[in-house]
């Protein structure tokens, strides 16, 4: 007897009568590409955003709103978008801002594909203006033009972990009716909020502290004016860097427990730092949480709950000690990201590969920077791995 | 490489066949891939007797790479030599149990464990002929009067189920031992991390690795950890029960178990405010939490728990059911959920679930009131917590 089954295949199974009664206590993941309709005019209606529904996978998913939902209220936003990667979020937050002939300015020292994105891209492709200016030295004042638009820094600077004052930026900014973009991916939201000091959005590699597990890549835009996002959402649909669901997913679950991995890398990164500055082979040390930081007070000022993050970077005066160091540690591997809740370390030339030895030089990156994303481990067998592997330089 | 050949094959065939194998370095990533895979490849069969002779991977249900590497986690935290992992906390306790028991043995319990427990050692391995008997664990004068000389297993749960009471675990061990018994003990309620049953005389810990364990309320799973000797009975009676847990939930467990010093730490210091606020609500007739004075193990929790009592408490309102309902409406943080452990704070009320077919002179005899409720506290800000409770119990103002 013949018997069909393709029909059933492929139309049992979509949709599920959830009782009203029950709510599952997890968000379901909604790992779906498409929605469907009853007729063309709900559809028509939807488009015109006449009625709310979700339309396409590419344009909107359930899973991902329930995610934005987090987002908008730790960094204290109006709306957030999330995407598949950090440079997704970055490129996206900054390309819907800005077109050919406009101005931006960015501090000398970001993460090096960031840099990469400005001037290989924006700069040398789409005829953008760049100005790579030294925040923490240089009078941003200076440099800003009829053309300028757009003014970017992180909160907690790539690799050398510093801090320049988030209020005093956008003040200058807003008076030059430019926006402020603010890459908060070492600091989160837990130390620090950028949008409640003045700028006008923050983006994150969600990949590192926000999601803290190594296994999935993301990018968020928080931004303080719900228009922002419109545009930059209608602008994300053209480029399509969309987050995936279960990437959304995962990354929902790794917010639950994002203070407490915050507070446990923060105090014991300020152990860490405390013990490297201590330590003469260490030529100096950077963190914003040390007494003797020049950032210090102003960190103090501007971070939450007195935390200064996970990151702490040393100067080991060498490229021969950051790489004797490196093999020599035990615990901590090199991995080329941070964030996770494991201790791990990363040097110059990986983090910041997209710049050339030039451009690095002029940022006054040394190649004897040793950059440590501080885990959850106990702190004591964090600082015996490396007090074993200084010891042999 | 691994079945690599310069011959051509047709389209069907190269669509089955390519990308089966990952041919360049991906060894050491960061994170452990997920092995979604039912089988292992061999070239021929000394590669075959290779993979046996090297204890490598075969087939999914006997072991897999992703419950392999939360077997080795599971063993560390609860101490032991091995470990096996489970589809469900239950698939770990039966599996427990029964590879341990045989017809005309006899297990002796405690009284209040989870009710499923309950329903497994008393109707299905009755039906098999298992005899079992249920006494107050925290009366050890009890426990021995009811050993029999065909007792194989003694059965109790760290912290029970709801009155949060506290057995002396070493003493029962001894006792069980004396007797040529072995013991098994649940610790879902407390964690590795709160508390090592095999330290304290155990043979066999349980976890439901549902609860607090992995603590995201995402995955359902379980654990059994003891001896190599008892462990290998345990897997190979697993092999045949099929109840081996899947790749991806192992590694979502795995996930979950990063973070669980870090949530458990905050759940303990959130159970012992919680519990002190409520001891001093004027509602609240009676708390029941081992970090409170007023309990009556308190000075032996003290000894076995010393990183604090767990993050599970229950307390006691008038029996007046439209204002416990008043109540569980008012609340803005703990939902009712039929599971615990998670990060966010949940309710269950043991009348209408563990002993709902507990009859009632008994259940109350226990301590278990229709105002009972059970708290499984979560790793919300401490001071929203406490405040949300203690408005909602306003209702109860006259």
């Amino acid at each position: 007897m013949e018997k069909k089954f393709m029909t059933k295949l492929t139309h049992l199974g979509t949709e599920i009568n959830m009782p009203a009664a029950s709510k599952p206590k997890v968000a379901p993941l909604y790992m779906n590409a498409a929605y469907c309709f009853d007729d063309a005019e709900t559809l028509e209606a939807l488009g015109k955003n006449e009625i709310e529904g979700y339309l396409y996978g590419r344009t909107s998913n359930p899973t991902n709103d329930c995610l934005r939902e987090i987002l908008t209220s730790i960094d204290e936003g109006a709306d957030s978008q999330v995407y598949s990667s950090g440079m997704g979020a970055i490129s996206m937050a900054v390309m819907t801002h800005i077109k050919a002939g406009d101005h931006i300015i960015a501090n000398k020292i970001v993460f090096g594909t960031s840099y990469k994105f400005f001037r290989a891209e924006l700069r040398d492709k789409y005829g953008v203006e760049v100005s790579f200016v030294d925040f923490q030295n240089d009078n941003i004042e200076n440099y800003f033009k009829k053309n300028t638009k757009l003014v970017y820094m992180e909160s907690i600077t790539n690799p050398n972990i510093d801090v320049t004052d988030i209020r005093k930026i956008a003040k200058i900014a807003h008076e030059h009716d430019c926006i402020l973009v603010v890459d908060n991916t070492f600091a989160t939201p837990i130390v620090c909020q950028p949008l409640t000091l003045g700028a006008d959005m923050v983006v994150y590699s969600g990949t590192k502290f926000m999601c803290g597990h190594s296994d999935i890549l993301a990018g968020i835009i928080v931004a303080n004016k719900k228009s922002m996002i419109e545009n930059i959402t209608d602008v994300g649909h053209s480029y399509g860097p969309i987050m995936s669901p279960f990437d959304a997913w995962l990354m929902i679950r790794s917010l639950r427990t994002l203070e407490i991995r915050v507070r446990q890398h923060s105090n014991n990164a300020m152990k860490a730092a405390e013990y490297f500055e201590g330590h003469k082979k260490v030529v100096k040390t950077l963190y914003p949480g040390l007494k003797s930081s020049p950032v210090y007070s102003l960190a103090t000022e501007i971070f939450n709950n007195g935390l200064y993050g996970g990151m702490v970077s040393i100067d080991l005066g060498s490229e021969k000690n950051v790489n004797d160091v490196i093999r020599n540690l035990k615990l901590t591997k090199l991995v080329p990201s941070l964030g996770a809740f494991s201790t791990t370390v990363s040097d110059t030339k990986t983090s910041h590969g997209a710049m050339t030895k030039e451009e690095r030089d002029k940022s006054g990156l040394s190649d004897g920077i040793l950059r440590v994303s501080v885990g959850l481990e106990n702190v004591e067998d964090i600082i015996e791995d490396f007090d074993a592997a200084l010891s042999k330089i | 490489m691994f079945k690599e050949t310069d011959k051509k094959f047709k389209f069907e065939t190269e669509t089955l066949r390519k990308g089966a194998y990952i041919d360049f370095p991906a060894d050491n990533p960061e994170v452990a891939p997920i092995f979604l895979t039912t089988a292992f490849n061999v070239e021929d069969l000394d590669g075959l007797q290779a993979r046996y002779d090297a204890k490598g991977y075969c087939y999914n249900r006997n072991r897999n790479p992703n419950r392999g590497a939360l077997i080795n986690l599971m063993t560390y935290l609860e101490n032991g030599e091995s470990s096996i992992a489970c589809s469900s906390g239950m698939a770990a306790i039966s599996t427990a149990i029964i590879s341990n028991v045989k017809q005309g043995d006899h297990i002796l319990s405690d009284k209040t464990l989870y009710g499923e427990t309950i329903e497994l050692i008393e109707d299905t391995l009755g039906n098999f002929g298992v005899e079992s008997t249920f006494v107050d664990f925290t009366d050890l004068s009890a426990i021995k009067a009811a050993v029999r000389p065909n007792t194989k297993l003694f059965y109790v749960e760290t912290v029970s189920n709801p009155m949060i009471s506290v057995p002396d675990m070493d003493a029962i061990a001894k006792i069980a031992h004396e007797n040529g018994s072995i013991l098994v003990v649940d610790n879902t309620f407390m964690t590795a991390y709160g508390f090592k049953p095999l330290d304290h005389g155990a043979d066999l810990v349980v976890n439901s690795l549902t609860k607090f364990a992995n603590g995201h309320s995402d995955a359902v799973a379980g654990s059994v950890t003891g001896s190599q000797e008892l462990i290998t009975k345990a897997h190979g009676l697993q092999v045949l029960i099929g109840s081996s847990l899947d790749a991806f939930t192992a590694w979502l467990v795995q996930r979950g178990v990063r973070t669980l010093n870090l949530r458990l730490q905050k759940q303990m210091e959130n159970a012992l405010a919680l519990a002190k606020a409520l001891e001093e609500c004027p509602y609240v007739l009676k708390v029941n939490y081992p970090g409170l004075e007023s309990h009556p193990q308190h000075e032996l929790a003290k000894k076995l728990f010393p990183k604090g009592f767990g993050g599970m408490l229950s307390f006691v309102m008038p029996d007046d059911r439209k204002k416990i309902n008043e109540f569980m409406r008012k609340l803005n943080l703990a939902h009712y959920a039929m599971t615990l452990g998670g990060y966010r704070t949940t309710l269950s009320h043991p009348v209408m679930s563990s002993h709902s077919s507990t009859p009632e002179p008994i259940r109350r005899a226990m301590g278990i009131t229709d105002g009972l409720m059970r708290i499984s506290v979560g790793i919300e800000d401490t001071e929203d917590l406490v405040n949300d409770f203690i408005q909602a119990l306003e209702v109860f103002k006259k």
